[in-house]
């Protein structure tokens, strides 16, 4: 969870969905966060334990996205903001809310959640996950399937001569 | 979700994938040219004949080749996610192979030469044998992997 509010507020937000442990306490705000290159590997690897980040500024945001894909990480957004829209087109998916979000954000994403359901980005992982790995098993029944036909026309000219 | 999300940048086939295109391609043909040569040399089939037995064949061969596409290492052969559109779109094309058999123009056009009933078997029988031979290294190899 990345967010510009307090500290507090985000901490008991991501305890009451289980985003982390009730004993967690681990934050980060926006003023410890330093520039990747700047980080010595404890704080890297603590950056990377840590699930919730307050006080963040857009322009962060944005830094810890790239931070995660150094890591090779898929980064995937959610946001609803004006502020949001850098970090949305940055990650390599975007997700916006639909209802409350704002228009900027909507178009700056991948994906735009019509019922802002957090829920519906697991149906949405999933639906994609049946589409792509269709299109896979297509490519794989097509090929093998012109491949055996230029097998075939090439033996059976063979056996024939 | 319990699986990672796959590297935006990776190919949509990996190399696993190309082996098993080519596994799939040479069962195909296996079972094909197996029909035409026996038919050829066991039954004495002119060339014309032994091309029909070969057209249907890989028709055949290619259509059942949709039941090697599940994605479970062990899964049963017929009641797997294979829907009702797919028996539908068999049957669909099981009838117009039987058009281009008995309709006289279709004929024509495609050079289809009248075979015997015993052929039917045959042509089966190279049908199932590719799904068969992929169910069969899918059980071998998941047992191998367990």
């Amino acid at each position: 969870m990345v967010t510009g509010d307090h500290p507090a507020t985000a901490l008991t937000i991501a305890r009451q969905v289980q985003l982390v442990k009730l004993d967690d306490t681990l934050t980060m705000t926006g003023k410890q966060l330093r520039p990747a290159d700047q980080l010595t590997p404890a704080e890297r690897g603590q950056l990377l334990q840590c699930r919730v980040f307050a006080r963040v500024s857009p322009a962060q945001k944005l830094a810890l996205i790239d931070f995660y894909q150094g890591q090779n990480d898929v980064v995937g957004m959610i946001g609803d903001g004006v502020n949001d829209a850098p970090a949305l087109k940055k990650a390599d998916i975007g997700i916006a809310m639909g209802l409350r979000g704002t228009q900027v954000a909507a178009e700056a994403a991948d994906l735009v959640l019509k019922d802002d359901s957090f829920a519906s980005v697991v149906q949405a992982i999933r639906q994609g996950r049946v589409i792509f790995e269709n299109i896979r098993k297509f490519v794989i029944f097509l090929l093998s399937c012109n491949l055996s036909e230029i097998f075939v026309v090439a033996l059976a000219a063979k056996m024939a001569s | 979700m319990k699986s990672p999300p796959r590297t935006p940048n990776s190919p949509l086939l990996s190399g696993p994938d190309w082996r098993q295109v080519v596994f799939y391609a040479v069962i195909i043909v296996m079972a094909v040219l197996g029909s035409y040569a026996y038919a050829r040399w066991q039954w004495g089939y002119t060339a014309a004949q032994g091309s029909t037995l070969a057209f249907y064949a890989l028709c055949w061969t290619q259509l059942l080749h949709v039941f090697n596409m599940y994605s479970c290492k062990r899964a049963s052969l017929f009641i797997n996610e294979i829907t009702r559109y797919v028996w539908l779109a068999l049957l669909l094309c099981v009838g117009l192979l039987l058009l281009t058999y008995y309709v006289p123009f279709l004929q024509a056009a495609l050079s289809i030469q009248p075979i015997e009933g015993k052929a039917l078997l045959l042509l089966i029988g190279s049908g199932v044998f590719p799904v068969l031979v992929v169910w069969i290294s899918r059980q071998l190899r998941s047992i191998w992997q367990a």
